[in-house]
């Protein structure tokens, strides 16, 4: 009894408080190529590329950018060039643009890598999904 | 020349030609020269002890010394009253919580190891005799008069006779260093601790070696983002206001680092010290796992000591140790500090958990006053440095807005909570690596400020809490712009310091927003302030 007394007691003085859990989100990043021919990707950061892959048709390639966030680490890159046939297209990544005005003009790029509702998000519990983006027709018909 | 004190001298010569013959004379100029800079691994072990050293400070070794500097100096040895001034004692806590009684005492400079050891640079040290989860045993020299805690159990190892911290010496300033230089050399020569001697006149004529002050400097590695690459760090930035402690035998000197990581402790010493870094404040410290302090142990020196740290798990102590200083003790803006420490009040304890969890990190406030366990928990080491240090500031928004108002805290709602702690971890992080270091290009937006209610995982990341609204309500970027799923946010011109004070007494994401709107802000449109917190409610 006294012992209850006593952790009650330090209980009540201590104020309690709950207990907060702080999940890390982590989302990663799957690139599906469904053209007909190879495509060469290549991410850029602050005018250096820092990404660069050949995905052969109908493969996935799996970006390792699992790191805290609900969005994945691919989306911190400025700009990404696709290749293919010896035609190209660059997009710009919309949310890593300064002014509003920019954001705003860059968003009425329809077909963007970096825009998040082309992508399909798979949940992996609820703290972790993966973000798949099918390089399709639509990107090809972009490039010249 | 009475037969005790011929006996003493006797024995001393004795022991001089014996361990005489051995001296090596290995001291260098007292120039300054820095030590080659070390790659971190070389700290990321255990630290080993080496030889067993015969103490040159107890009370039979000091009376030996005094009597053999009373034959050529009867005056300097008669200002010497050799008796207990310290006890070297070894603390045995059987449980962490008579550990954290033990170190909350912060009148000791307590060690993992024995002082009377050789040992090696490393970060850790546990006695082989003591079961791995138990607290290890800890050292440290108390004044004679220390008032030891009823319920820590300990066993006296020696009574030594200090000197250098003897308060009947200091009265005639600088000269009383000679003077104790003097009986200490003595002390040393005659434990055979020649490396330890500073080469007075009766041992080397001449020679006395100047004073050197332990200095240095300490860096970080901050590891940059996988992605995207190039990363916007991956390189060394100082660590500021880590204890450096300098120990010579059971002496201990120590000095904070300032912005540029460079340290000086004074008064310094004749002879080399060793090198010790605490990741410690006075209001807080880091731990490594649950229980024992963050350390890295440097080398016995008496020459500069400059820490690169760039292991893992010691840059992730280290970067924990970094955002929680510039929490306490950086500008803030006028918000409010993580809890200080005070009566009935410990310091916070921040447990660095070198290992992956289901989760980054927890807050649990209630065992503040216990003193007990800690405060804060945070895992994942191997994450970015900046996700490391706003993880760090996250936690510690927790533990400020508790401290604030214990009930509405606990009473209060997780989009409260969860969306103060997101934006002063916005606050924070920008500013240090954005601001601060200058890294142009760098947002650490993460996702948190760019959430849509047409994206599931977002929708869920915004019901456990973590609303960008302290963020929205502060800048000037509309992400409606993106289109009508995401938040119209015409908001903007709010100081983080009204955002926490009017968080004192929000319990819900309304109350906030009526506590923002009775601030009656110029420029600010109650129906966009209601639009903004509408869009955060409903979901």
């Amino acid at each position: 009894m006294k012992n209850i007394i006593l952790v009650s007691t330090i209980l009540m003085l201590s104020g309690c408080g709950k207990t907060i859990i702080d999940y890390g989100n982590t989302a990663q990043t799957k690139f599906v190529n469904s053209l007909s021919t190879t495509v060469t990707l290549d991410a850029y950061s602050s005018g250096k590329i820092g990404l660069s892959s050949n995905i052969s048709p109908g493969d996935t390639f799996s970006l390792n950018d699992k790191e805290e966030g609900t969005r994945p680490g691919f989306f911190k890159y400025d700009s990404l060039k696709l290749q293919t046939s010896g035609k190209s297209k660059v997009d710009v990544n919309c949310f890593n643009l300064n002014s509003d005005s920019e954001k705003a003009r860059c968003s009425s790029d329809t077909v963007n890598i970096f825009d998040f509702s082309d992508y399909a998000i798979i949940s992996e519990g609820d703290h972790s999904s993966v973000y798949f983006y099918s390089i399709s027709y639509a990107d090809s018909l972009e490039m010249k | 020349m009475n037969r005790k004190k011929s006996k003493i001298l006797g024995l001393a010569l004795v022991a001089f030609v014996i361990f005489g013959s051995c001296k090596k004379d290995d001291f260098t100029s007292s120039g300054k020269r820095n030590l080659t800079s070390k790659n971190s691994d070389d700290y990321s072990h255990s630290i080993n002890l080496g030889t067993h050293l015969r103490n040159p400070y107890t009370i039979s070794v000091m009376d030996s010394a005094k009597a053999i500097l009373e034959l050529s100096s009867p005056t300097d040895a008669s200002k010497f009253i050799v008796r207990v001034t310290h006890r070297y004692v070894k603390f045995k806590p059987q449980t962490w919580d008579q550990y954290d009684l033990l170190v909350a005492d912060t009148s000791l400079d307590l060690y993992d190891y024995p002082l009377d050891y050789e040992v090696s640079i490393g970060d850790e040290y546990h006695d082989p005799q003591v079961p791995i989860d138990s607290p290890t045993y800890q050292y440290a020299a108390v004044p004679a008069n220390y008032t030891f805690l009823s319920n820590v159990p300990y066993e006296i190892l020696a009574d030594l006779y200090l000197p250098e911290q003897d308060p009947n010496l200091f009265f005639d300033g600088l000269s009383n260093s000679d003077l104790i230089n003097k009986l200490v050399d003595k002390a040393m020569m005659l434990t055979g601790n020649f490396d330890d001697t500073i080469g007075t006149e009766a041992y080397t004529g001449n020679n006395l070696k100047t004073t050197f002050d332990p200095s240095g400097n300490v860096q970080i590695y901050d590891y940059g983002f996988t992605h995207p690459s190039p990363a916007f760090t991956n390189k060394y930035i100082p660590l500021e206001g880590v204890k450096i402690r300098a120990r010579r035998w059971f002496t201990s000197r120590w000095a904070y680092t300032d912005a540029a990581g460079n340290y000086v402790i004074r008064p310094g010493f004749k002879r080399p010290a060793n090198y010790l870094l605490v990741f410690e404040r006075k209001d807080f410290d880091v731990r490594k796992g649950t229980f024992g302090q963050a350390t890295i142990n440097g080398p016995k020196s008496n020459l500069p000591w400059n820490l690169f740290i760039s292991d893992r798990r010691q840059c992730f102590e280290g970067h924990i140790f970094r955002a929680a200083f510039d929490y306490y003790y950086d500008c803030i803006s006028g918000i409010g500090r993580p809890p200080i420490k005070g009566f009935l009040r410990p310091k916070v304890k921040i447990a660095a958990h070198n290992k992956d969890k289901a989760y980054n990190a927890q807050t649990h406030p209630w065992v503040r006053l216990l003193g007990f366990y800690s405060m804060i928990d945070v895992w994942k080491p191997d994450r970015a440095s900046a996700e490391i240090y706003s993880t760090t500031i996250h936690e510690l928004g927790h533990a400020a807005h508790w401290d604030r108002n214990h009930r509405k805290y606990n009473a209060c709602e997780n989009k409260v909570a969860e969306s103060w702690c997101r934006g002063i971890q916005y606050v924070f992080t920008q500013r240090e690596y954005l601001d601060r270091m200058g890294l142009t290009g760098f947002d650490f937006w993460q996702g948190w400020q760019y959430l849509s209610t047409s994206n599931a995982t977002d929708v869920k990341h915004m019901q456990d809490g973590y609303t960008p609204i302290v963020i929205d309500l502060m800048d000037t970027f509309n992400q409606r712009v993106y289109g009508n799923s995401w938040v119209d946010d015409k908001v903007s011109g709010f100081s983080i310091q009204e955002i926490w004070n009017t968080l004192n007494t929000a319990e819900t994401l309304d109350d906030w927003r009526n506590n923002l709107k009775a601030l009656g802000k110029p420029g600010v449109n109650p129906s966009d302030l209601d639009d903004l917190f509408d869009y955060y409610i409903s979901i």
